[in-house]
Order: structure tokens, then sequence, then C-alpha cells
């Protein structure tokens, strides 16, 4: 295999090996240790482009996998290098250069090739989860798990089936309609936390708009793209698109960061596709993060419904949205107009929590590590509600919460914003 | 490495405090100096003062060259691994044992990256104040073993006066305290002769520092150019005149276009030639006062227009763009070159002219961005690794560069230190009985020249090892 | 050798009328004292020594040799009181390198010439030299504001015990081009080697300058009024408690701040100070200047006349520690002669000239002890040999010895820079 498709050569050349990526990598943090760092990512990367080092090397291949692909690297790299991206070209190559193991192969194809594209199975998964969960299956399921064994038993609580329902293809506005928007509802949302989506379209009708949801449509391809299945992620962009081009040119509102910046980058993952490259940049354009849509088009005078004593609230930046789309003040700007509730700010708020996607399934350990800091951080800061913008982060601090023995709320931004008629217990 | 001496490190240090794996060790081959490279033994990683003290008894008996590290941002090959050496690595000893208010001073151990001990002083209206354009990444270690500056050294000083009193390694294993911190040293300044020694007389790991109170007003004003020698010479002039502001920085226009395409874009105007950056700092009969001077002296030279920070947020973004002004050399080439003479302040405009021409001679691409108000230039030259004609031409220029300032009555290095690169300079500067006497300091802390061997010394001035290092390849 | 051949030979090297014999204050009886008129005569002398293994104390103008304990055995004084005059001035660069044995008043009144106010504002300064000050790591009232002198030692010229000539450092304000052996160096005390150029950096010329002078009866409540000045954002030039400038009659302290810098910020600072002291004397311009000039030398303890002690500990104990050391003088009975900087946490007092050596080393081992309690240490300066008995000027317990120890052997193998003098025999 030709080197140069191992990793992205041209972009690890930006890297200037200055060094300032360092204090914020969560896994350098962890370690200490050079290559468990952005710039030793990337000079390991560029080891592999220059032959000094071969894809296959295991250790190389472990260390491209304990990174969580935060991207909070991005956010203070003065060279502007593309980490994020590298890393899905990096990991691609990796596992082309070394087919993985047939058991791995086998999970990983059930995983993003057969669940998180389908409904059926996404809502099959999700409803075993529940039972088992129920049943106290798996407490006996955990028992043989290892080191999964505390991640499977503090994982959120799978609501019951009624609640696992989907969005209606239509929401309206609320009194005269200002615009329409297209809803992302997302793979694993409606099945977790379906509670969210409908506080997402509630807030929209609130303040004017008309939503409406893409039918049929399940998996945007994030999680294929941050786990170097990158042919998977493409087909999936390529349906992602024409779900929503049947929706009109409307703005795309995306409850979801990870999910709001991959679509964001559809123009990059489909930059080399001719035929879809014009249509892929006019959709990423078209997407947008619920609080960066509902930050800009509230009217100056709106208020979220009082929600009673909220108490005090800390806002936790989800990477893919603070260091993956730079949107940082619209939600706290969004949650200091909510009557009732005194927003404080959390240390280390831009840090990952650990949930990255797969990545607390998949390393547990090292993601409960991550999580560990940010417990601390919270605690510090003495609210009685975290709120995120993330599914993933909100399901990895209901764990990680739970596991401290803490009893503060987890909460979806939406679920703050949305009318108090709306919100769900 | 002996199997059974990595088996002793790591019953001292644990699984996740000794790096064997050869890939892993790959990204220890060089520092922010990424010109020359060499792959370490292996890496420990120690928590405490006694681990390390333990680990380095350890690679004493061994007879193991040792080279301490920090966050490896340095710019002078200071961390540079030698040929079957240690790396020994601060990196997981980041906390702040004491901070003491009423003292106005801090204990921490040398992992702490700079800025953390910042934000943690912040809280009691204190600062410290050596603040190197990497401190977001650096560590006070490693700033204490380049004696390391930064803007507001122009006023405050370098590391050196702002170290009270440190915790040493040796190269035994032994432990030198010497963290008593007294007003004057009691008998000879072993702190002060360690600070700046490069990693040769030992490991620090803690560090007592002094923290300053955060001054009532600060003013920071961007002075702009269509002109670099009007730049340059409003600092001599502001200098002459007795001014004291806390920073005086120039960027250049290549500089400043790099800058406004990163992510640290500071609303540099792009069609100057070049930036001054002036900060003032004190009571706010003072900080006014001078500023007035300081801008009349501005204006005189040139200065086309004067942009005064309204508040925090915009004195942040100023200086953000200046300390990012490295790393956003990346968008020009892939690999960058820093200099780090200095020049008396008299001559600024001359000798940058000078080194300009000195790379334009050679094709190459040279920024300026510097502490004026310290002398201390910044030539950088762009460049890329995987040219040899271009690497060549880059350290020939270099090499030019220190000879054209050493004449001038400048010196090699600032504040990034003499390391590996400018250590065959060093004889431009100082003749063999002087170098000899560097020499004859460094054995008595290390007889075995067993610490960070083959730096900052040149080779023949007291038979330095040879053959320390395999050039790059 | 006899004193008339080693004069002999150190006429040889300096010139005849260069030699003077000199009774150093410790009864060693006469040595001859040799003034080299150039480092290369320096390094001549000091090969001699090498040669004939003789003991040599530097000096400049002998001013601090009582800061030292008494050498084991000392052959000839080498002084550096001829070398003189700038090597070279750099005024628009704000540095000058200067050679050894200028006074501090000649070098203060040529930076004064250049736009410049020298620091370390040094006692009696026509009575000292700047590598004498250097070598002794002697700061001066002014280091509140400017910090302890090798702060701004830029670099050295030195002769080592070999007559090896040497260079550190530079003439720039910011240079860290090898080890930083001038930090070495400086605060030595002549145990190391002869500094014969000293380069500084030099500070701006004050504009304008301010004195305030308050009185208090007692050491706390003056101390509460210093601290109120301390913890206004001014930049003081120094602060000061002193039993010595005469107060008015029932007044025992007078508390000194001075201020001075640019014209505009001196009159903004002085009507904060005006507001936080009241009443107080002000003193303004040429007569500030002229009242802290002779307020810094009626303090002064330089020269064997008088033994003192100078404690320092961290600045939070300084309080505690100067209460306590006024105590143990008046329990003694003692005359008060204090000088006290409280946020630079030194506490000068001169013991009275009649006390006996029994006392004073009672004494002094007293007030160690409490420098020692509240974290600090305690210097004996100008002590006669008898007090001395059992007792380091410096410190008792000094951190790093050994390596100090190597340092001095690698430096001075032949070991002709007179022992006995520095901390622990160095």
């Amino acid at each position: 295999m030709e080197r140069s498709a191992l990793v992205d050569y041209a972009k690890s050349l930006d890297c200037i090996h200055c060094g300032l990526c360092l204090r914020t990598c969560p896994t350098y943090q962890l370690t200490g240790s050079e290559p468990s760092s952005p710039r030793g990512r990337i000079y390991l990367m560029r080891a592999v482009a220059e032959g000094k080092l071969d894809a296959r090397d295991a250790t190389y291949r472990e260390e491209l996998d304990f990174c969580l692909v935060c991207r909070h690297c991005e956010s203070v790299c003065p060279a502007g290098v593309r980490f994020g991206e590298m890393m899905e070209t990096a990991r691609a190559g990796a596992a082309q250069a070394a087919p993985r193991g047939a058991l791995e192969r086998f999970a990983r194809w059930f995983g993003f090739q057969v669940v998180l594209p389908s409904r059926f199975w996404l809502s099959l998964s999700i409803g075993a989860l529940r039972f088992a969960q129920h049943t106290g299956l798996l407490k006996l399921a955990a028992s043989f798990a290892g080191p999964r064994k505390a991640a499977l038993l503090s994982m959120s609580a799978a609501p019951p089936a009624r609640e696992r329902r989907l969005l209606p293809p239509t929401t309206p506005a609320r009194g005269s309609k200002r615009g329409e928007v297209a809803v992302l509802e997302g793979c694993v949302m409606p099945e977790l936390f379906g509670r969210v989506n409908r506080a997402t379209v509630a807030t929209l009708s609130d303040i004017g708009f008309e939503s409406r949801t893409a039918q049929g449509h399940v998996c945007c391809g994030a999680l294929h793209a941050h786990n170097g299945e990158l042919e998977g992620a493409r087909e999936l962009a390529r349906g992602t698109i024409e779900h929503f081009e049947r929706l009109g040119d409307s703005p795309v509102v995306v409850n979801s960061a990870g999910c709001g910046a991959h679509m964001k980058a559809y123009s990059h993952l489909l930059e080399d596709d001719p035929a879809w490259k014009e249509r892929a940049q006019r959709f990423s354009k078209r997407v947008v993060d619920f609080t960066e849509f509902v930050g800009a088009h509230a009217p100056d005078d709106w208020k979220p419904a009082a929600a009673g004593a909220l108490g005090k609230l800390a806002y936790d930046d989800p990477c893919h949205l603070c260091h993956g789309q730079q949107i940082r003040s619209q939600p706290r700007a969004l949650l200091d107009r909510v009557p009732g509730a005194a927003r404080v700010e959390m240390d280390g708020a831009e840090s990952c929590c650990g949930s990255a996607g797969i990545y607390s399934l998949l390393r547990p350990g090292d993601s409960e590590a991550v999580f560990a800091s940010k417990a601390r951080a919270f605690a510090a800061c003495g609210a009685d509600v975290l709120v995120t913008a993330n599914p993933g982060c909100q399901m990895q601090w209901e764990a990680g919460l739970k596991r401290a023995g803490s009893s503060a709320r987890v909460v979806h931004i939406a679920e703050v914003l949305a009318p108090t008629g709306e919100r769900e217990p | 490495m002996d199997d059974q001496v990595l088996d002793e490190l790591r019953a001292i240090t644990g699984d996740a405090g000794l790096l064997t794996d050869p890939t892993r060790l790959l990204a220890y081959e060089c520092d922010g100096l990424a010109l020359l490279q060499q792959r370490p033994a292996c890496v420990v990683l120690p928590r405490t003062t006694e681990e390390c003290a333990r680990a380095m008894a350890v690679l004493h008996r061994a007879g193991v060259a040792v080279v301490g590290r920090g966050a490896g941002t340095g710019l002078s090959g200071g961390a540079t691994p030698v040929k079957d050496a240690a790396i020994v690595g601060l990196a997981r000893m980041r906390d702040i044992l004491e901070l003491d208010v009423a003292n106005r001073r801090a204990r921490v151990q040398a992992g702490l990256v700079n800025v953390d001990l910042s934000f943690a002083a912040e809280k009691h209206g204190l600062f410290y104040a050596p603040d190197p354009s990497s401190q977001h990444a650096c560590t006070l270690g490693g700033n204490v073993g380049e004696n390391s500056g930064g803007p507001h050294c122009f006023k405050y000083g370098s590391t050196n006066r702002h170290v009270l009193g440190l915790v040493i390694v040796r190269h035994d294993g032994s432990v030198l305290d010497l963290s008593a911190a007294h007003v004057d040293p009691l008998g000879y300044d072993l702190v002060g002769l360690f600070v700046g020694s490069e990693g040769m007389f030992g490991v620090a790991t803690e560090i007592v520092v002094r923290l300053m109170p955060i001054q009532p007003v600060v003013e920071t004003v961007l002075a702009i150019f269509k002109d670099l020698d009007g730049a340059c010479d409003s600092v001599s002039d502001v200098i002459a005149a007795g001014h004291e502001p806390v920073a005086l920085e120039i960027l250049d226009r290549l500089t400043i276009e790099a800058v406004e395409a990163s992510i640290f874009a500071a609303g540099y105007p792009k069609d100057a030639e070049a930036v001054l950056l002036i900060e003032c700092e004190g009571s706010e009969a003072e900080v006014s006062s001078s500023l007035d001077e300081i801008l009349a002296v501005v204006k005189r030279r040139g200065a086309i227009d004067v942009r005064r920070a309204r508040n925090a947020n915009e004195r942040k973004k100023l200086w953000a763009g200046r300390k990012g002004a490295f790393g956003a050399m990346g968008r020009i080439a892939p690999d960058l070159y820093v200099a780090d003479v200095v020049v008396p302040r008299t001559k600024l405009r001359e000798l940058v002219l000078g080194t300009t021409k000195i790379a334009r001679e050679r094709g190459l691409k040279l920024s300026n961005v510097f502490h004026a108000g310290d002398g201390n230039l910044h030539p950088n030259i762009s460049y890329d690794r995987r040219d040899p004609d271009e690497v060549k031409r880059v350290l020939e220029a270099g090499d030019e560069i220190m000879e054209l300032v050493v004449k001038a009555g400048g010196s090699l290095t600032g504040e990034h230190g003499v390391g590996l690169e400018k250590q065959a300079a060093m004889t431009q500067v100082f003749d063999g009985a002087s170098l000899r006497a560097m020499c004859t300091v460094r054995d008595a802390w290390d007889p075995e020249r067993r610490m960070n061997p083959g730096k900052l010394i040149p080779v023949h001035a007291c038979r330095e090892m040879r053959g320390a290092l395999r050039p790059a390849p | 050798m006899s004193t008339a051949t080693l004069s002999q030979s150190l006429g040889a090297i300096v010139g005849a009328g260069n030699v003077a014999a000199q009774r150093p204050r410790f009864d060693l009886g006469e040595v001859p004292l040799a003034c080299p008129a150039s480092t290369d005569e320096v390094s001549e002398l000091l090969k001699l020594a090498t040669r004939d293994s003789l003991r040599v104390i530097p000096i400049g103008l002998s001013s601090k040799l009582g800061w030292c304990g008494a050498p084991e055995r000392v052959d000839f004084l080498l002084s550096t009181r001829r070398l003189v005059g700038a090597v070279s001035h750099e005024p628009a660069d704000g540095t000058i390198c200067v050679r050894a044995g200028e006074t501090m008043a000649e070098l203060a009144a040529r930076v004064e010439r250049g736009g410049h106010r020298l620091t370390p504002d040094v006692p009696h300064p026509e009575r000292c030299t700047i590598g004498g000050v250097v070598a002794a790591g002697q700061s001066g009232l002014d280091r509140l504001r400017f910090g302890p002198v090798r702060d701004h030692v830029l670099g050295m010229q030195v002769v080592l015990g070999d007559g090896t000539i040497a260079r550190t450092g530079g003439q720039l304000v910011k240079n860290v081009t090898g080890f930083d052996l001038h930090r070495l160096y400086a605060g030595s005390h002549g145990t190391l080697c002869v500094i014969t150029e000293v380069s500084l950096r030099l500070f701006p010329a004050p504009e304008h300058e301010v004195v305030f002078i308050a009185h208090g009866t007692d050491l706390p409540r003056t101390l509460e009024r210093a601290r109120a000045a301390f913890a206004l954002p001014l930049r003081h030039v120094s602060i000061a408690l002193t039993s010595v400038d005469s107060p008015p009659k029932g007044e025992s302290w007078a508390l000194i701040a001075r201020l001075f810098g640019k014209r505009a910020a001196v009159e903004a600072e002085r009507t904060a100070l005006a507001k936080c002291w009241t009443p107080a004397t002000v003193k303004e311009g040429r007569g500030a200047a002229e009242f802290a000039a002779g307020f810094r030398d009626k303090t002064s303890f330089v020269g064997p006349e008088r033994a003192s002690f100078s404690a320092t500990c961290p600045p939070a104990n300084a309080a505690a520690m100067a209460v306590e050391l006024v105590r143990a003088l008046d329990d003694r009975g003692l005359e008060r002669r204090v000088v006290f900087q409280p946020f630079e946490a030194r506490f000068d007092c001169a013991a009275p000239a009649e006390t006996d050596a029994g006392q004073l080393a009672e004494l002094a081992k007293h007030a160690r002890a409490i420098a020692l309690r509240h974290g600090g240490a305690l210097h004996v300066r100008n002590a006669p040999l008898a007090a001395l008995a059992g007792l380091d000027p410096f410190a008792d317990d000094v951190a790093g010895l050994d390596l100090m120890r190597e340092l001095k052997h690698k430096l001075d193998p032949g070991g002709v820079f007179a022992r006995g003098r520095f901390v622990g025999g160095l």
C-alpha cells in the first residue's frame, strides 16, 4: 500500500512541534507521555509517511486508539493543524495496513454497518438494554465484562418504550410562523433521549419555527468517520444529504454536537467525490447547531418559560461544539436568559468528559480516568445541574455522576429551554 | 539499555512511568528544535522528588547519561536526547505544593506548566512574571533549566530573578534541598547558578518562585508602522528616554500575515510593515503619564496609527497574536528555525536589517518577531526540512546571524539557551579560559559528565563526548 | 618567605609604590597589600601566589573585610582600588561595564551623567568599591524597588586563583549564553576569584523624588503604618523603620518611605501616601535626595568600628522577628541601633561599641536562634575574633555545603584564596 494513503502527510507538515497542544490533551494529562499527545501522534504519523515507522506497528495503533479525538488541540493550535481530520485518515490507514482480527472486524461491521444505520436494529438494541437493566441480566453480564463492568452498570437507564418514539414529521410553530427548519433526529437520540428531541422542536416552535424531520433518515456517519470507517461514513453522508435535500434548503438544526460538527465537515469528507462535492458543500452550509440557531433567531424579548427552581447550573462544553464548531458563547447566553437559573462556570469546561462517541464503550477505563477530573471540577463549582448539548456527553455525565454517588441532574440544553409544558421529568 | 536496569526503574516509577517501546521513544527524539533528532534509550517519568532520586541513583550506578525534559518546547535542543541516554521527564510532576500568599511565593513541582501557576496565583491577586511565549505548554522546570524569558521580562527580568529556591536531584541520585528561600543566599548562590544550567547540573524537581501583586492599571497599545525601521527606532528612543514599560514587542509584516491567518488573529493590520506592542502597568498616574510620553515618541518615529486595548479581552487578543506567532509560522512552511540573538538596544535597526539581508542572500524566508525592549531578536527562518539544501542554507544563515550580532557586541541567546544548536558558536563569545571555567564548575556538580552531555560547551573546550549525536537523517 | 621578600616580589609586579604594609582587622600581624593597576597584574599576582603557595584575600577598600570570619592564614591582600574607570558605558542601552575598584560614589556620579541612578544605594559610597559590593552581595536601602545587586550583574571579568582570566555573561540586559558563573562569584566574598570588571544594568534617573518621615512610639503600631503604606499600589523605593535618626523625645521609632520616578507618577503617589500617613514630614526633590543620603550614611554599619547583626527571614514573619530582636536588645539593656526594612524582611542592628566579646557572642547566638525560629538567618558582621570563637559569622548549618566545598576545590585547587572566612570555613 502507498505510504501516502496511510496518513495525511500534507496536513502533518503544518505541525511545527511547538507543543502548545500538550496541556489541553486529555490523554497527555493522564499519562505525561509524549506519544499520547497530539504533537506526539502527529510525529508518529509523520514517521509513518516518511517510512521510519510501520503503520502496522501495534504501539502506533494503540496511540491512535487512545486518542479521544476531542479536538481540543485544534482550538489552541497556532498553526491551524486539522488534527481531527488527520486522525480519521490515520485510523483508516492503519486499519487498511493491518486488518483487525476476525472477531473485532465482525463487531465493527455489526455495529457500524448493521446497527447504527438501522432504526430497527437500534430500537431492538436499546429495547434489549432496557430489558437487561430491568431483569438484572445486565448485572449478570457485567460480572463477565471485566474492565467494562462499572461502565455497564452505570450506563444511563434506557427509557421505556413509550418514550422511545420518533418525532412527528412536522411540528408547527407556536403563534405566527417565522420560518421553517429541518431537524436531525439522530440514531441513538430517539432511542435514549427522545425527550431531548421533543424539547428541541418545542423550543423551535416556541420561537416561531416549524420543524420537519427527514423521514426514514437514521445515521449521519459521524461515529464511522471518527473511528476510521471512512467508506461507511461517505455512504451515510450521501444518504443524509439526499434525505435533507428533500426538505428544501431550510437550515438543518442539530442537537447533537458530534453529528453537527461532522455534517459541517461533509464538504471535506466528500471533497474527492466530484459527483457529490458541491452538494456536500451546499449541505454543510445548511447545518447549524441547535444553540447556534436559537441564539441567532430567538426574538430579543424571548424568555424560556420560567423553569421554577432550576438552581445552580454549570454548562459543560461538548468538544465537538466548542472545538469542532467554535460554539461557546451561544449556549451560555441562552442559559443566562432562563429565569430561575443561576449559571456558574466550571473549571475546564472545554476539556473532554471522556465520552467521545463510542470511546466510553471501547475504552471504559481510560474514559473513566478522563472523566475523573471533570467530576472534580463539577463538584468544585457547586452546581446542582449539569447542562450539556450532546447525547454522548449526557450519557457519560449521567453514568459518571451516578458512579460518584452524586445526586446532581444532567440535562440537555434543549430541556432547559423548552416551554415548561413540554418538559419531561 | 540493560533489562535489569529497566526493571529497577520500573519498580520505582511503575509501568506508566517508564517508556521503552521504540515507537513511543520515537516521539521523544527531538524537542522544539526539530532539526536535530536522536532516539533515547528510555523515558523515565517520576511523580515525586523521591522517585526521581531513586531513578537517578539507578541510572548513576548503570552509568547512563540523563537528559532532563519538561514539555519539550525548548528551541535550542536542550532536551534533544543523546545516544543511549535516559530522558527524565517531569510531565507527571505538576502539583502546586504550596501557595504562600503572605510571603508571595509558591512551591511547585517542576513539571507544572507555567501558565497554570499564573492561573492559580491570579485568584489571590498575584502573578508569576516570566511568561515565555510557550507558557501554555512549557514547564517551570524547563524554564529553570533555560533561564527563560518572555515579553514581560523586559521589566521584571528572566527566570533567575524569580526563583527563590530549588530541590535538585543530583547526578548520583542524592537530593540537594535548597528550597529554604533565604533573602540572601547562605554561602554560594547555588540556586542562581543552577538556573540556566541547561540540565547539566542535575534535575530540579521542586521550585520555589516569587509571585508579584497584579498591578492596578494595565494599558496595552498597538502602534502601527509603515516600515520596520520606525518601530525599531521607537524602541531605542523609549529606552534611551528612561521609560519603563513592562513590554515592548515588534512583529514584522510576514509574522503579522501568519498570525492573522491563524486562530490567534489579533486584528493586526495586514498592510502594516511592522507593529509595536507596548504594555505599561502600575498606578493610574504612572501608566498614563509614561504612556503619553511613549506614544509621543512612537508618533515622532512615524507610527501611522495607535490602537489602545479598551478592555481585558482586547488586551488578551493582542497578546494571543504575539504569543501564537511562532506556531502560526507553520502556515508559511513546515519547519521554522528560531534564532534568539540579543543586540545592544542602540543597534536594533541596523542589526534587524543585517539579519534580513543574510537570509535574503540565501533565498530564505525570514520573519522577525522579537522582544525589542530587551534587544532580544528572533529572526525566524521558515524552511522545509525535507529539502537538504535549504536546511544547509538555514544553518549557514543561523551561524552568520550569530556572528554578525556577536561582532556588534551582542550575544548568541537571550532566552532559548545554547543547547546543541549554538554550542559551536560559543567560541565566538568566550575564550578557552572562560569556557574551561564553565567546565570546571560543571565538573563540581557532575564529575561524571553524565547530565545532558554534549550540550552548551563546545566539544574541544573540555573534551566533550564526541559523536554523542547522530546528524538528522 | 619573609614579609620583606614578599613585598619585593609583589612590588616587581605592581610597582614598589603600590605595595604597602597593612594590618587587617584580625590579629594576624601586618601583611603586605598589593594594588595592581590592570587585570594582567592581578593575574601575575595570583600566579605568584600559586607558585609560592601564598594565601590571598582580595579586597576593594576593605570596608567589608569584617563581614567574613578570620582566615586560616593570609600572606597578602590584593586590592582592586587602582582598577578604576569604565570599560564601556552605553547610556542609551542602559548598561555599563566598569572596573571593579571604582568606588560606588564615583560610579554613581558616572552613571548619573548618563541619565541613570545607581543601585544598590549603599552607605558611604565613597568608602567602598563596586567590586566589593558585588563580591559581598551587599544590599542598599533601595532594595525594595530594585531587588538584590546580583540581579543586575550582567557579566564579569574575573581572575581565578591560578591567574586564569575568565569572562562570564556579557554587557546585555538579557543573555543566557553559557552558565551564569557571575551568580556564583557575586556574594562569594573573594573566596573563588578576584572580580576585575563588572557589567551592570542601569535604571533611569528619577525626575522627582519624595521622602516621608513619620514617627511612632511603639514598634507594632509603627509597623501597622508601614503596612498601610506598603498596601498602596506605589512603587516604593524603600520603607524603613529606624531607631537611629534621633526621633523627637518620647518617640522611639522613625518611619521613612522614599518614592521616586517620573514626576507625574511621584506626585500622584505622594498624594496617596499623604492620605495614609498623617502626620508626616515630607521632603521633596533635592531635599529628599539629601535627606535620603544622610539617613543612609547614618544607618551605616560599615567599617570595623562596630559589630552588627543582619537578620533576614520570610516577609510574613519579619514583624514578629523584629519585635523579638528588639526585646532581646532591651532585655540586655543595650542601646537600640536598628534599621528594619519590613518588606525586604531585613533587620540590621549594631551592637554598642562597649559590648564585650562574651556578651556579644551570647547576643549573637540568641539573635540567631530568633531568626532561625522565624525561618531566617543571621549574619554577624565585624565582630572581634574573640566573639567569633565557635560561631560561624554566616550560619551554623548551610544546605549544599559539600557542593560549595567542591566548587571551591575545583575553582581554586591551589587554595590561593584564604580559607576560613566564608560559610563552613570556605
